[in-house]
């Protein structure tokens, strides 16, 4: 600690051990604790309550007061636990009997504060700080706290049971610490005290797995899916054996509530020792939670079962049957194919599937469970085994389909916007399939409807032009391909990029710098845009009202051009036009796109590569047209070698000047007259955008 | 109660309801889709259709270059405009008491059935339907009377001729009852029989059935009817909407426990959103506009367009549309504008409330101000010099063909920077274009109809729950287009009842009962004895006088003392003598009782057979027969004074009123 914050601290602590003095902002006590931690790890504990004997006596100060703030006092008890996670601070903390007075919760001022729920969960974690070594372990065991922190785990706060659970599962894996290893092996009086600790702890575990409570049986499986990643044996063979029978019954247990904790739980354990030993039949378990006769529920556990990394083929192979299973189905009983999917298991399932599908209540929460679950497959580069992706894909468009009223069945789902967020994303996801290519003209053909629709949402119509993205991406270029883009995208987005939410036009226009970006280097995609009429609309754009909308069109614009080459974009109808020249400016790391929206002018600096070419009209930026009135010259003064650029405009309108803030100038070497930039600067484009002034017309 | 439907067209209903003694005609919709088999009128002298090549049949025997021309592949008839009228054959229109007008748009055939047909009824429709109305008929007028047509073509309804026409003229059925447009005296005519209501303002109709008017949500004005009598209830949903737009909300609590509910004018698109379609709307137009081009909405000069504007209003300048001008062209443009702003209290409460501020309800003023917005009777005048391009017009006649529409398509057609864009869902797209191909302007079909989808019109059916339900025939079964949307549909419980043109409807639901008042002499005289807890019934003898469907009971008049008179008697209708009322029995004969009873007077012998409807008694002994049914009881015995007593027996167990 440097002398400044050394000399401040008494007077920081003395304010906040007085009563009377109240503590406008919440989260600096957490602040302070958070700078309190880095000193105590950076120093040595011991020598920071050596040196500040303010430390102590500021807790002592706090727990004998009259009538603290129940935040002083919580503050008070985690810093404890913070300096007496170092035995040596720990000794001296005990010495002045503030260990005590701070844990031992059944006297003094903690039994008076115990009610509130920030003391008990600031003793849990102070707790946890002491519980770090073989004096702090014993302490904890003679005190008897062990009593109250199994009582806290049923706290009716959860951040209090939350606490508990971090100590239990703490203190279970004592045994493994690295700093405690030894002295549990060695000392016998630490290692009686951490087991019996242990049996108490682990009956308690046991004892509340067989509890009637859902919220207790909750805590529980929470508690032991913390501890199983670090438990090792014997306490492991011996913790797994006391909830061996409770886990099993809460398995088999209609209807169970508790999928998900059960699942985190089984997850844990599969990935200890026990897993490959026959007895502790982790794989059963995780087997029979696809028993379960909620659809919703097994959906679940499969999904997570595929995320398991031990586990054998044939159970992920089932896993992945229940989760493509509804998909499959609705989308069969329209295209009347044999689902692949006809496990066993399967099949008694699937009466309860069907019936459930009919209705849109309980269809809907059902494949939008099955597709998100498919597209975090596909995100985590799953093989669908031996199910083609392709006829995955196919379901999912067909639900689209569906979705869309062009289906023959099912018209209950029709216009259902959240499962056509669900299939979007999982069409997304599905594009790096293998044979994606194959059928991408269908896709695109799907997705293509969904952008037509009037009645289509803003978020579905951002999600159908992502996945528009994703598969234009898929494979090779093809004349397919532009003429999906000339005769039905080009044309839906013109139509977008006028839309009446301003949502959907933004996210067009972010769609398109996006497409003109992936084919900057495609000629065939350049004429295409060039002769689209896609290039008006995004000047108009520029003047949008809302202001998302504007930047989106400028930095439209500004790919459009980098992709369109020198020429830049020019209007022959409205008369407006788009140049290109370079600024020569050093800078070395300059990630802008600066927008100005000043009367009608509009000026954008884009990056551009090294080695751009230098314009050779440095200043103007063109040479006046037949018809004045419509263009505007613009000549930038100078390059300050500070941080910013003027330009004047100069015009029928009044002079303006443009501001631009750069940032990441370099500042040494910024005068354009400067000998030898030329060389090794990048550059930067400045794109100009001159529009009719309004009041001239 | 009877339903003749004189129009089996969906939107534009013409039906005549005969309840108790009234003939009541339900809308008369105008079918103006037959316009679209003709040429259309240009406002100055066409290159296009003047150029178009007659009609000759493939071998050449029929001539009818004068009157048929073809354009594109297809036959058009080269007269002024016909209609399709309702039907005039079903029934005497003369016979008709009352037409009740539901909206302005259904109301368009009302010269047709009111003038030179003997009707001597009223109309009854609300004060905006009349005036809008009015404004559509006069403008309709003017379209065809600004270019009148020498001629006019009859010899292609020739049954033997049309049957070797082409194309669609072909297939059009009763050609021989369209008619051409009706004359602005016509007009004045017709609508000098409507009298104004209000909504829930309760008519009665010569006492019998009393008709109410309720807001249906989807036009200035816009009614569904009540029709009812004291103990029935119809009620006629017609064009109703649910969507926010300016009308006044719908009024449905009212709607509930009908009898029959007679259900027409469902939305046309049942698959496309207003607010969608409204949506492809701005954006398709502010796509032209921004390219420079211009835009062609072809729309009626009421309705949706009020709702098109404010749209615009509000997309305008978040969405930059520049300077281009809005026009909105029609012989009636201004009143139309003008009328929506002064009927406050047929709109939406939201609009309502500006009234008070005070503002205009409707942004449009602020546009006329702004000079956004310029309306103008016709192309001709002041419009040709202040006309500036690109633009967006609003005009007539969405069929395109009459009206200044005409002209707009004939100017705009051949350059594809320009847009028409179809709003209403009246006229297939696709066959108002027809005449104008080939086209190289852009054509978007974005139909808005804000009346109620099949999804909206099922909920609401749950919620009032009439008793029997008549529609239009194409409502029971999925679009043809789209045959497996069974949600496009109405599916009830009881399946609704059918009906198409021409069919004569007896609706499933008798009178039972009849309201009769008694006068309060003869209500004091009564005396009534409970028969059931909570039932009295009591006998009444008095004179029933009916006049105006209305029934009183008056007190039976006493006769007047006859005059002294020496001359010989005269006979003299006597008054009707009052005799004493028989008393009324009531009640059932309970069998073991009885038996008892007669064991008690001597009758020992009884033979008890049961019967379908009660028990026989054979008094074997005295060779009597006693018949013991629900509603009689019949005593077959030759000896009169055994009969006296078991009547008497009988009579016992009997209450006597």
């Amino acid at each position: 600690m440097d002398g400044d914050c050394g000399a401040l601290l008494p007077r920081v602590l003395k304010v906040l051990a007085d009563p009377t003095f109240d503590i406008p902002d919440d989260t600096c006590l957490e602040k302070l604790l958070d700078w309190l931690q880095d000193q105590a790890r950076l120093e040595d504990a011991q020598s920071l309550v050596q040196e500040h004997p303010c430390i102590p006596h500021f807790i002592s100060a706090v727990c004998t007061s009259e009538s603290p703030d129940a935040a002083i006092l919580a503050f008070a008890v985690k810093f404890t636990g913070i300096l007496a996670a170092n035995e040596g601070a720990f000794l001296r903390l005990d010495e002045t009997g503030v260990i005590r007075m701070v844990f031992g919760c059944e006297e003094g001022i903690m039994k008076e504060m115990w009610e509130d729920p920030s003391v008990r969960s600031a003793w849990l974690h102070g707790l946890g700080g002491l519980v770090q070594h073989e004096r702090g372990l014993r302490f904890f065991c003679e005190s008897g706290l062990n009593r109250v922190a199994l009582e806290c785990q049923h706290d009716k706060s959860l951040f209090v049971t939350s606490g508990a659970n971090n100590l239990l599962a703490h203190i279970l894996n004592f045994a493994c610490l690295p700093q405690c290893e030894e002295s549990v092996q060695g000392d016998v009086t630490c290692r009686s005290a951490w087991d019996r600790l242990t049996v108490d702890i682990v009956k308690h575990i046991s004892d509340t797995l067989s509890s009637d409570a859902q919220f207790q049986r909750r805590q529980a499986l929470k508690l032991l899916a913390l501890t199983l990643p670090g438990c090792r044996r014997p306490l492991l063979d011996r913790l797994w054996a006391a909830v061996l029978g409770p886990l099993e019954l809460q398995i088999k247990m209609e209807p169970n509530s508790l999928v998900l904790p059960v699942m985190e739980t089984l997850e844990a354990a599969s990935r200890t020792d026990l897993f490959g030993q026959s007895d502790a039949r982790i794989e059963d378990l995780i087997e029979a939670m696809l028993t379960s006769g909620d659809p919703n529920k097994v959906i679940q556990s499969a999904s997570a079962i595929i995320h398991l990394e031990q586990c054998s083929e044939s159970l992920k192979r089932k896993a992945l049957d229940f989760i493509l299973q509804p998909l499959l189905l609705i989308s069969s009983s329209s295209t009347d194919t044999p689902s692949p999917v006809n496990g066993d298991s399967v099949k008694v399932h699937r009466a309860v599937l069907e019936g459930q599908l009919t209705q849109k209540s309980t269809c809907v929460p059902l494949l939008s469970l099955s597709l998100t679950s498919v597209s975090k497959l596909t995100s985590m580069e799953f093989q669908f085994m031996e199910i083609p992706e392709q006829l995955v894909i196919g379901a999912v468009m067909e639900l689209l389909w569906m979705c869309l009223g062009e289906s023959k069945t099912s018209t209950h789902l029709i216009g259902c916007s959240r499962l056509q967020r669900c299939c979007l994303d999982a069409l997304s996801n599905l594009s790096t399939c293998q044979g994606g290519s194959a059928i991408r003209k269908n896709v695109l053909e799907a997705l293509y409807h969904c952008l037509r629709n009037p009645d289509s949402e803003p978020t579905v119509l951002q999600k159908s032009l992502q996945a528009v993205l994703k598969w234009i991406c898929v494979g090779s270029y093809s004349s397919e391909l532009t003429e999906f883009l000339s005769q039905d995208l080009f044309p839906v987005l013109k139509r977008r990029v006028c839309d009446v939410q301003w949502e959907v036009r933004d996210s067009t226009l972010e769609f398109i710098t996006q497409l003109s970006a992936h084919f900057t280097d495609n000629s065939v995609y350049r004429e295409l845009l060039d002769c689209s009429g896609i290039l008006p609309l995004l000047l108009a754009s520029a003047e949008d009202g809302e202001s998302y909308v504007r930047a989106s069109a400028i930095a439209a614009l500004g790919q459009a051009v980098t992709t369109l080459g020198p020429q830049g974009v020019q209007d022959p109808q409205s008369g407006l036009q788009v140049s290109r020249f370079c600024l020569p400016f050093k800078c070395c790391s300059l990630t802008l796109l600066q927008i100005f929206h000043l009367s009608t002018c509009v000026v954008s600096l884009k990056k551009v590569k090294e080695g751009c070419p230098l314009d050779s009209g440095k200043q103007t930026v063109s040479k006046p047209k037949p018809r004045q009135t419509e263009w505007h010259k613009i000549q930038f003064q100078k390059a300050f070698p500070g941080n910013k650029v003027t330009a004047d405009c100069y015009g029928v309108f009044p002079p303006c000047s443009l501001k631009v803030n750069f940032t990441g100038v370099n500042h040494e070497c910024s005068n354009q007259r400067g000998g030898n930039w030329k060389k090794k600067n990048r550059y930067f484009s400045l794109t100009v955008y001159r529009f009719k002034s309004p009041s001239t017309s | 109660m009877k339903l003749y439907c004189l129009s089996g067209h969906p939107t534009l209903p013409c039906n005549v309801l005969k309840f108790k003694s009234t003939t009541i005609m339900l809308d008369c919709g105008l079918d103006t889709t037959s316009a679209l088999h003709f040429l259309p009128l240009p406002l100055v002298h066409s290159q296009l259709f003047s150029k178009l090549p007659g009609w000759v049949s493939k071998d050449g025997a029929i001539n009818l270059d004068k009157e048929l021309k073809e354009c594109a592949g297809r036959v058009f008839v080269d007269s002024q405009p016909e209609f399709c009228l309702p039907e005039q054959e079903l029934l005497d229109l003369s016979t008709i008491d009352v037409i009740l007008i539901s909206n302005y748009h259904c109301m368009m055939a009302l010269p047709y059935i009111t003038e030179n047909t003997g009707f001597t009824g009223t109309v009854y429709a609300t004060e905006p339907t009349l005036q809008i109305g009015r404004l559509l008929m006069e403008e309709l007028v003017a379209f065809m009377e600004r270019v009148p047509k020498a001629q006019s073509a009859t010899c292609w309804k020739n049954k033997e001729i049309q049957r070797l026409l082409p194309g669609p003229l072909k297939d059009a059925v009763d050609v021989w009852a369209w008619k051409r447009c009706y004359g602005t005296q016509e007009v004045n005519s017709a609508l000098s029989k409507v009298q104004l209501v209000g909504y829930s303002q309760k008519v009665e109709l010569f006492g019998a059935v009393q008709v109410t008017p309720l807001s249906s949500g989807y036009s200035l004005g816009s009614s569904n009817w009540i029709i009812q009598s004291h103990h029935e209830k119809v009620s006629y949903v017609s064009g109703s909407s649910l969507l926010t737009t300016h009308p006044q909300p719908m009024d449905q609590t009212s709607l509930k426990n009908s009898d029959v509910l007679i259900l027409t004018g469902l939305t046309q698109i049942p698959t496309a959103n207003p607010d969608g379609m409204l949506g492809e709307f701005c954006s398709n137009l502010a796509m032209t506009i921004r390219a420079g081009g211009n835009v062609l909405v072809p729309c009626y000069s009421s309705g949706v367009i009020y709702d098109l504007l404010e749209c615009l209003y509000q997309f305008m300048d978040s969405a930059n549309l520049g300077s281009a001008p809005f026009y909105f062209i029609s012989p009636v443009a201004n009143s139309s504008l003008e009328f929506s702003q002064i009927f406050a209290e047929w709109l939406c409460q939201n609009k309502q409330s500006k009234v008070y501020l005070p503002e205009p309800p409707f942004p449009h003023a602020e546009l006329i101000q702004t000079n956004k917005l310029k309306h103008y009777p016709s192309i001709h005048g002041d419009f040709s010099s202040e006309f500036r391009q690109p633009c967006v017009v609003f005009t007539g006649h969405p069929s395109l063909r009459f009206g200044d529409v005409v002209h707009f398509m004939e100017l705009w057609g051949k350059s594809s920077l320009n847009t028409v864009i179809f709003t209403e869902p009246d006229f297939s797209y696709l066959d108002a274009l027809a005449p104008y191909q080939p086209l190289a302007m852009k054509c978007v079909y974005c139909p808005i109809d804000t009346r109620l989808n099949f999804h909206q019109v099922t909920k609401l059916l749950k919620e009032v729950q009439p008793v029997h339900v008549v529609c239009p025939e194409p409502y029971t079964q999925p679009p043809p287009s789209q045959s497996h949307r069974s949600d496009l549909m109405l599916e009830l419980q009881p399946a609704p009842m059918p009906y198409r043109r021409c069919a004569v409807l007896s609706l499933p639901f008798r009178r039972r009962y009849e309201r009769i008042h008694l006068l309060p002499e003869l209500a004091k005289s009564l005396v009534p004895s409970e028969i059931k807890p909570g039932i009295s019934v009591a006998t009444v003898s008095a004179v029933l006088q009916s006049k105006d469907n209305k029934h009183v009971l008056q007190p039976v008049p006493k006769a007047a003392p006859a005059p002294p008179s020496k001359k010989r008697k005269r006979v003299i209708e006597e008054p009707p003598e009052l005799l004493a009322p028989k008393p009324l029995l009531s009640g059932a004969v309970p069998l073991e009782p009885f038996l008892a009873t007669l064991h008690k007077h001597g009758i020992m012998e009884v033979k008890v057979e049961e019967t379908a409807d009660g028990h026989i008694l054979h008094l074997q002994a005295e060779d009597a027969l006693i018949q013991l049914e629900e509603d009689g009881t019949h005593i077959v015995s030759d000896s009169e004074p055994l009969r006296a007593t078991l009547r008497d027996l009988v009579l016992r167990f009997l209450q006597k009123l």
